[in-house]
Order: structure tokens, then C-alpha cells, then sequence
């Protein structure tokens, strides 16, 4: 029998004051942000059914804050519940966490300006050119305003990647190790434990979309201060759906992590890393960052292997899902006298959640149900599903497992059965009367519906109206069973584990060869004759720049990896890093607007500082790198590397 | 807009997903029922491990038949077929109008050349009855072209299906199809 690590079951677990503070100020923040967004969501609604008066304009505006706000908020509590139940299995900082979680509430406070007070008025999904043919609803600064939050939402996100992939590749020795590789080939009797594995997932598929996200909400804000760049359409929506999905999708699985600790703590059973779980994550990997091109299924100009790609990791997507995570959630809790408490009882309903909204969603992933389907309101019943009945439950049933544990005690039997019975009751009465417009061809984001079809309006805002009551009677409880609570136990600080040396990006004899080949084929772009040729097109520009931000890195990260190989060190603990390889990317995108490098090619001392620059960022990107080790610091410097090739491949002007 | 009605496929759709949320619904409950007492975890892993086997390639098999049907049911797979200048209908998306080269066409193979003069839209058909045929976008800087059968005369709506801004619940306008 293979030895296996499980996740923590007994209450022996206690977290540290840092973790309980650090779990409660996330979860905190994303359900207060949740409730403000579920009021606009229900001030929709209540428009669509005919109860209030909504102006279009605003209707459209809140429309584009709901969807960020509730990404946001839903993300938010579940970057703080996988951070809660991972931190004493791996080093993690609460600094940086908190660091990530500044990025993001300033970047969702920015988006608030923008939509509230700006009027941006594009949708979450701001698909271009729209963001730029206002009609007089909005102004530049408040598009400007949209981007620079949606960076900085984008760029938390990503240090929390980084620092959730550094974690898992520098404890487990590696990224096969990190996914189990090497315990699914039967080379090791040990795997990490469930939610180690999903961390890493998540954290690898996070930067890789990022990396997307940044490209493209940098190429838009380019285009605000510059109208002379034009962006590809089709180029901007492929990296929009590229982003936003996978990141949507991607926090049902940080979820997922999470419950894999959790749920074990109700059925008192563990819950293993067993070979199929392994593969089922591996298959995830892969499937989420290829599934988002559904999307533009009705774009037919998107490349035929792109939709059949798609479709087919679309639907795969179920199988590790329905076989390995909902499947063994529910053996472990198949005759096992589960602990019914408020926290479970909510756990328990959001696998179902997940089940119901993965079906639409794996329906709709059919091209020609999709043909039948697409932008009805069907779209946001089934993410409705999973995110409101799947991810908002299992957000609420964490801070009531945190509650629980503050107080001592489960929350009243009356509550308990209450709140999941008007959370589940108003939860699919509203997602279900979307599925029956959406069927019936009710397109989504109207702020006014067909004739005809108020009734299901009118059973969407009862719903809705019901999943407000649960909501505010769940935060009645929980504040009440924290306040009459028991000083909770609390673990002391976590001894620091033994700093590992880390094992830099580039160490070994060919891969200093080929960093310097590559550094060689990158320096010809600094040629006079190259430098005229790529004069010819903005792209061809582009991709100098491009090659020169690369040469930058590849000779710092090769002396970098030089210096660590000599003199080694361990993990980045400073605050340059992280910002480094997140800003210094970005900076690099952001100075190729032609209205900032234009003036500067008139002057040869200017031009040459500003290629100096582009090398210099890309130098600060490589050296960082070399902080977060093998793989992460890898990873890290591929992503920024590519953003630049990926940036001229759309923008141009 | 005019009144919906629910298309076939539509109907079909929604018919076999209440009948899969039906029996995931059936399946919570005995499941939470199951709870209340208590089974020897071994006993429950020795068989729900036999049963995930079978459940991993039944679950396979369906999503695999459902993407194989679906290639053969694409709806950008007819666009290469040649069709007459009277039956090809370019139309182009703006903030907040549809602007078609003809406004009628005779029943049978219709094609639609479709684009647009600034953001993205999404072009959605519903035939006479208030039925959803289909849909396409409309992207600025590429032309996608949907072939459609359009075989009962009558008024068809185009409706946007792609969030163009304040005025886009608002974007419609008529086809006529007329016998042929």
C-alpha cells in the first residue's frame, strides 16, 4: 500500500493568530464586497422585472461593477481560505498576502470610481474597441481609471501566484513534484497533500493568464492615451477571454483546495492524494487554460482547431471534476455521520452547486448548442450556478467554519437549516428562471427584456430577494456566535522550516548555452540595419523592443543563476522581487505606446535611453527571477519574456 | 423586440438538463440521507472505488459522443457552399443599428456576410415565431460569414447578442423572407 500525506482532519489543526487574522480580514472584505454587489445585482434584476426604475446608462454601469466586484469579492475569499488551510503545510507569507490583497481592493475601489463616478459602462469583459466608442456615457480618464484597477486587481492575483508556486516547487523539490508526478508513476510512495497539488495548479494556470491579462489590459491603456494604436479585435478578445475565464474558473479551484481541508474536519475521514486525484489535476491544468476559447465560438474568423480545442478541453473539464473532487467529496461523506453544522451543511450544498452549473456550462460548450444558445441568459445561469451556489456557498460555510471555531460552538440548529434553505431556495429559483429565458432566447445583459417575459423576472428577483435574506441572516449569526464566543485556541507562530537553498532558474551547462544563444540571436535586434528594417511597421518595432527586453533578462538571469550556482541562497523574502516581476513586464508593455516613444526617436541620445530602458527592465525582470528559484522563477521569466512578442502580435498603429 | 417562443433544440435542451439536475438532485439526498449513519469507510471505498471505474467511462463516453455529434452539427461548416448574390445579405453592426444590403430575401439558403463599423455585436436570429435560430458576431476588421436555412416566409428579428453599449438592448431590425 503506497504511503500517502492527508490533509489535516482534527481540530489539533489550530491556526496561528496570523492565520485566523489573515483568513478573517479576506473572507472579511470578499463577503462585504459581495453584499454590496449582490444588492446591485438585485437592483437588476428588480429593473428587468418592472419594480424599479432604472436609467439604461446606469443599469449598463452596474452591470460592469457587479461583474468585476463579485470576481473580485468571490476571489478574494477563496485566495484567503486556500491560504488558511495551506500555510501549515507550506512557507508561506502573510506579508506578501497582504501585499497582494492592497493590489486588489485598491484595484476594485479604482473599478468602483470608474463605473460609479466615470460612467465606464463596457462590461466586466471590456471587450475593445468598445471601451474606446463611449457615445459621450464616459470619459478617458474613467477607461483609463477601469484599466489601471483591473491591473492592479491582475497584478495581486499574480503575486499570489507567485508566492503560492515559489511555496509548493521550493518545499516539494520541483513542479512534478509539487503535482504528484513522480507518486502517479510509481517513482515515490509520497505525494503532496490534495489542496498542496490544487495550489499549485491554480498557481501555475493563474500566472499563465495573468500574463495574458497584463498584455492586454496594458495594450488598452495604451490606446486610451493614444488613439493612434489600433488592436486587433479578435487578438484583444482571444486575451480578454484568456484572462477573465481562466481566472473566473480558476477560483472554483481554489475552492476546491480549500474544501479538500475542510470537508474531512465534518465527515472525519481523510482525504488522500490518490493516483486518480493526481491525474484528475494534471488533466486540469491543461483543460482550464485551454477551455476559454468558447467564448468566441460565434466568432468565425477564431482559427477551426481553436473551437474544436476548445470544445473538447470545455468538456473534459467534467471528468476530473465529477470523477475525482465531487466524487470523493461525496464518499467521504457516504455513511460517515457527518457533522451537520452550519459550515458543512453550506460545504455540502456547494458541491451540488458545482455539479448543476458544470452541466449548463458543459451543455453550452457544444458549438452548436452554444449556436442556440450564445449570450442568452442561459450564460449567466450556469456561472451563476457555480459561483453563487457553488464558490458563495463554500465562502460562507469557511467564515462560518472560522466562526465555529471562534465560538467554540456550531451556530443554532435554526440557523443552520434557515439560511442554506433560503440560500438554496432563492438561489435556484433565480438561476433557474434564467435557464428557462435563456432557452426561450432571452439575450443576457439587456437592460430591458423582450415582451413577454416578465414573469420570469419576477421569479428571478424573488429568488434573488430570498438568497438577500439568507445572506443577511448568515451574517446575523455568525457576528452573534463570534461575539459570544470563547477566546478561540490559537497555535503559536510556526517555527520558520529550514530555509532551502534554492536551485536557481538556469544550472546546468546546456542551459547557460542556451540562454547565451538566445541572448545573441536577441542582441541583433540592437543592429543599425535591423533597427532600419524594423523602422518598416509598428509591429516589426514592437518585437525589437520585444527581443531587447528579453536580451536584458537572459543576461541578468543567467548571471543571476550564475552567482546563486556559486553562492546559494534561499527564496525571495525582499519586496523588490514580486513587485519586480510583476512591474517591470508591465512597464516594458506600457512604454511601447508610440505617443511615448515617438518624440523620443527624433533625439539619438533619447532613443538610445529609452532602448536602454527597455533592456534595463528586462535585466530587473531576469534578475528577480533568480529569486524564486527553478521553476517558479522560470515560469515567472518565460511569461514576461513572451508578453512582449504576444503584445506585437495585436497592437499596431 | 417581439414575443419568444422556445425553439426546438432549445426545448430539447432544457429538457435533458432538468432531467440530469433531477437525478444529481435525487443523488444529494441519498447521499446526505446516507449521513446519518455509519458505514465502514473501507466498505465505502472498496465499492464507490469500483463504481468511480464505470462512472469515469460512462461520464467519458457521453462527453465524447457529444463532441463527435457536435462536429458534424457546426454551424460554420456550410460557409464554404457557393450561394447566388440574391441570396447573400451583407450586414453591418454599429452603435446601435443593423444595416443590411437587402431587407428581403426569398425563402431557402440564406447567407449573411456579417461585420462591423465599430465595437463588437453579436447578430442573434429568432425566426417569425419569436424562436432563437442562431447567432454570429459581428467584429470590426473581419467578416464572419453564417449560412442559414431560412425556409418559412415571414418577418425574422435581428437582435444584438454582444454588449455594444447603453443603447444595445435596443438594436434590432427586420428581415424579411419571402416565398420563393
Amino acid at each position: 500500500m503506497a504511503a500517502t500525506i492527508t490533509s489535516p482532519v482534527s481540530d489539533a489543526a489550530a491556526p496561528t493568530v496570523v492565520e485566523r487574522r489573515v483568513g478573517w480580514l479576506l473572507a472579511g472584505t470578499g463577503l462585504v464586497l459581495f453584499f454590496l454587489m449582490l444588492l446591485i445585482g438585485i437592483t437588476m434584476r428588480l429593473s428587468q422585472a418592472g419594480l424599479v426604475g432604472l436609467p439604461d446608462v446606469w443599469y449598463y454601469r452596474l452591470l460592469t461593477l457587479h461583474g468585476a466586484g463579485m470576481l473580485v469579492a468571490a476571489l478574494l475569499v477563496m485566495m484567503g481560505a486556500l491560504w488558511f488551510v495551506l500555510r501549515p503545510t507550506v512557507e508561506l507569507s502573510a506579508q506578501r498576502l497582504l501585499w497582494a490583497y492592497g493590489s486588489i481592493v485598491s484595484g476594485a475601489l479604482a473599478v468602483l470610481v470608474a463605473a460609479i463616478i466615470g460612467g465606464f459602462a463596457t462590461g466586466w469583459t471590456f471587450l475593445a474597441p468598445l471601451p474606446f466608442h463611449p457615445l459621450g456615457q464616459w470619459a478617458p480618464w474613467a477607461t483609463a481609471t477601469f484599466f489601471v484597477g483591473m491591473l492592479a486587481v491582475g497584478g495581486g492575483f499574480m503575486l499570489y501566484c507567485v508566492e503560492l508556486l515559489t511555496a509548493t516547487t521550493v518545499h516539494y523539490g520541483g513542479l512534478a513534484r509539487a503535482l504528484g508526478v513522480p507518486y502517479l508513476l510509481g517513482r515515490s510512495t509520497e505525494a503532496p497533500p490534495p489542496h498542496a497539488i490544487a495550489a499549485t495548479v491554480v498557481a501555475l494556470d493563474g500566472l499563465i493568464a495573468s500574463a495574458g491579462g497584463t498584455t492586454i489590459v496594458v495594450a488598452l491603456l495604451t490606446r486610451t492615451l493614444d488613439s493612434g494604436v489600433t488592436i486587433d479585435a479578435l487578438w484583444a478578445k482571444n486575451l480578454t477571454y484568456f484572462w477573465g475565464h481562466t481566472v473566473a474558473n480558476l477560483i472554483i479551484y481554489l475552492a476546491a483546495g480549500a474544501v479538500y481541508v475542510l470537508l474531512p474536519r465534518y465527515a472525519r475521514r481523510p482525504w488522500k492524494t490518490t493516483k486518480p486525484l493526481v491525474a484528475g489535476w494534471l488533466a486540469t491544468l491543461v483543460f482550464v487554460a485551454t477551455a476559454f476559447s468558447h467564448h468566441l465560438y460565434m466568432d468565425f474568423a477564431q482559427p477551426g482547431w481553436a473551437q474544436y480545442v476548445s470544445m473538447g478541453a470545455s468538456s473534459a473539464a467534467a471528468l476530473p471534476v465529477a470523477v475525482v473532487t465531487i466524487y470523493t467529496g461525496m464518499l467521504l461523506i457516504w455513511g460517515s455521520r457527518y457533522r451537520w453544522t452550519l459550515a458543512s451543511t453550506l460545504l455540502y450544498l456547494g458541491f451540488l452547486g458545482w455539479a448543476i452549473g458544470g452541466v449548463g456550462a458543459v451543455l453550452d460548450s457544444l458549438i452548436p448548442v452554444n449556436f442556440r444558445l450564445h449570450n442568452t441568459l442561459w450564460v449567466p445561469a450556469h456561472f451563476h450556478t457555480y459561483l453563487l451556489l457553488g464558490v458563495m456557498l463554500w465562502a460562507l460555510a469557511f467564515v462560518s467554519h472560522l466562526a465555529e471555531r471562534a465560538a467554540g460552538r456550531p451556530a443554532p440548529r435554526g440557523i443552520a437549516v434557515a439560511v442554506p434553505a433560503l440560500l438554496v431556495t432563492g438561489g435556484y429559483l433565480f438561476v433557474g428562471s434564467w435557464y428557462a429565458a435563456g432557452a426561450l432566447g432571452v439575450p443576457r445583459r439587456y437592460a430591458e427584456h423582450p415582451p413577454g417575459t416578465r414573469a420570469y423576472d419576477v421569479v428571478g428577483s424573488i429568488g434573488a430577494l430570498l438568497v438577500l435574506a439568507g445572506f443577511l441572516l448568515f451574517a446575523a449569526a455568525t457576528l452573534a456566535l463570534v461575539a459570544r464566543g470563547r477566546a478561540e485556541a490559537t497555535a503559536p507562530p510556526r517555527p520558520a522550516p529550514p530555509r532551502r537553498a534554492l536551485v536557481p532558474p538556469v544550472s546546468t551547462d546546456a542551459g547557460f548555452v542556451a540562454v547565451a544563444g538566445l541572448a545573441v540571436v536577441c542582441a541583433l535586434s540592437l543592429l543599425p540595419a535591423v533597427g532600419d528594417l524594423t523602422e518598416r511597421s509598428v509591429r516589426a518595432h514592437h518585437v525589437a523592443h520585444a527581443a531587447q527586453f528579453l536580451l536584458g533578462g537572459l543576461l541578468a538571469l543567467g548571471l543571476g543563476s550564475l552567482l546563486a550556482l556559486r553562492r546559494p541562497r534561499p527564496a525571495a523574502r525582499s519586496w523588490w522581487a514580486p513587485a519586480a516581476v510583476i512591474v517591470a513586464p508591465a512597464l516594458m508593455l506600457f512604454v511601447m505606446t508610440p505617443a511615448i516613444y515617438g518624440p523620443l526617436e527624433r533625439h539619438a541620445v533619447l532613443h538610445m535611453l529609452f532602448h536602454w530602458a527597455i533592456l534595463v527592465l528586462g535585466m530587473l525582470t531576469g534578475w528577480a527571477s533568480v529569486r524564486f528559484g527553478r521553476v517558479a522563477g522560470l515560469v515567472i521569466f518565460v511569461l514576461a519574456a513572451s508578453m512582449g512578442a504576444v503584445f506585437a502580435g495585436g497592437v499596431g498603429g | 423586440m417581439r414575443g419568444l417562443t422556445y425553439g426546438p433544440a432549445q426545448t430539447w435542451i432544457a429538457i435533458l438538463f432538468a432531467l440530469i439536475v433531477a437525478l444529481l438532485v435525487l443523488a444529494f439526498i441519498a447521499i446526505g440521507r446516507s449521513s446519518r449513519r455509519e458505514v465502514d469507510f473501507d466498505r465505502v471505498k472498496a465499492v464507490g472505488y469500483g463504481v468511480r471505474s464505470w462512472w469515469f467511462v460512462g461520464l467519458a463516453a457521453l462527453l465524447v459522443c457529444g463532441v463527435v455529434l457536435s462536429l458534424f452539427q457546426l454551424p460554420y461548416s456550410r460557409a464554404g457552399t457557393p450561394v447566388g448574390a440574391a441570396r447573400t445579405i451583407g450586414v453591418e453592426g454599429g452603435q446601435y443599428y443593423w444595416k443590411l444590403t437587402r431587407d428581403a430575401v426569398p425563402a431557402g439558403h440564406v447567407r449573411l456576410s456579417v461585420t462591423s463599423a465599430d465595437v463588437n455585436h453579436g447578430l442573434g436570429i429568432y425566426s417569425p415565431r419569436g424562436e432563437l435560430i442562431g447567432s454570429v458576431q459581428a467584429m470590426p476588421g473581419y467578416t464572419n460569414t453564417l449560412d442559414l436555412q431560412l425556409d418559412v416566409p415571414g418577418e425574422y428579428t435581428l437582435s444584438c447578442l454582444e454588449l455594444c453599449g447603453a443603447g444595445h438592448h435596443k438594436m434590432h431590425a427586420i428581415l424579411k423572407v419571402t416565398r420563393s
